[in-house]
């Protein structure tokens, strides 16, 4: 069977997986902000880790290290292949 | 200032006065907006890099470049290399927050040297970003400096790229040489140059003072003389 996707937000990502970003929201500047900084539809990312509380968590974007909020990463819609 | 004015040509001149006049409003109204701890360096009797105030702004003639480039990708250390000037320099984004000048001198000529905070696009959505964007939007320095980080290049192209479009002269500085060197990260200078329509590309690592001499060299020869013929030819047309 082929592989499916699915979608979910990114602060639901298990650490290690591998996703690619399908909608940046959020309030305006801080999504222009993440825009800014790589994280834009269609970019492959990678959850290096997520801290004990589950908030802040690090993920890997155009091979540098950047820590979200939880509340940035739930509003970033990515796909998981399953 | 008579000699500098010689050799800009007849749009600079206006351009200069223009310009001296805007660097001296940006440094104000940051000031108002961020209150408290600015002030605090104003009222230390000079300009917040040691020169006393109103000394930058008399000597510039429009020989002014901008050092602009991602957060913590070194403008600041490059800032101080160039000018000789103590500017805190910390390891972290977010330092420098309102720009600061300084006077680089190369072969008897001052140039002045404007670090800017660090901003990872030109639509800006902070304050810090938003002096940026101004100063080299508004401004016309001479040429931008465009500091990146070469252990992070595809993020900080971004903010190249921008430059570039609203067609601004300007350097590229590779910084961080060495930390790319360690990561066994090699950049071809000299394509990267060509794809950026013929930009200078200079590699430099600037803590440890290499590429500096390469990097003033460059700086230089945007500041003498060019036969502007194609240029006014351009403004006529």
């Amino acid at each position: 069977m082929s592989s499916t996707t699915q979608q979910m937000t990114l602060d639901q990502v298990p650490v290690g997986k591998q996703v690619t970003v399908v909608r940046v929201g959020g309030e305006k500047v801080t999504r222009r902000r993440l825009l800014d900084m790589g994280l834009v539809a269609g970019e492959t990312v990678i959850v290096q880790g997520v801290a004990p509380l589950g908030d802040p968590i690090n993920i890997l974007v155009k091979s540098y290290s950047l820590a979200l909020r939880k509340r940035e990463a739930c509003q970033i819609t990515v796909e998981v292949q399953v | 200032m008579t000699q500098e004015r010689n050799y800009t040509p007849n749009t600079g001149g206006d351009r200069s006065i223009h310009l001296v006049g805007h660097v001296g409003r940006v440094v104000g109204c940051c000031r108002d907006l961020l209150g408290g701890c600015v002030r605090a360096l104003a009222g230390s009797g000079g300009h917040c890099c040691g020169q006393p105030e109103g000394s930058v702004m008399g000597c510039t003639g429009g020989s002014v470049i901008a050092l602009a480039g991602n957060p913590n990708t070194g403008k600041s250390t490059i800032f101080n290399a160039l000018t000789g000037s103590h500017q805190h320099v910390g390891n972290w984004p977010g330092k420098t927050v309102e720009q600061k000048a300084g006077i680089l001198k190369h072969d008897g000529q001052e140039i002045v040297v404007v670090d800017l905070p660090g901003t990872y696009s030109l639509s800006a959505c902070s304050l810090e970003e938003q002096i940026a964007r101004d100063f080299i939007v508004k401004a016309h320095p001479r040429v931008v400096v465009n500091v990146l980080d070469s252990t992070n290049l595809e993020r900080n192209l971004y903010l190249t790229a921008q430059i570039l479009e609203i067609g601004v002269p300007m350097i590229i500085v590779l910084n961080m040489r060495d930390l790319a060197e360690a990561r066994g990260i090699s950049i071809d200078i000299h394509r990267l140059a060509q794809q950026l329509h013929n930009t200078p590309v200079i590699s430099v690592a600037a803590s440890r003072e290499q590429g500096l001499a390469e990097l003033k060299q460059t700086i230089a020869t945007f500041m003498t003389p060019q036969p502007q013929v194609a240029c006014r030819l351009d403004l006529v047309a």
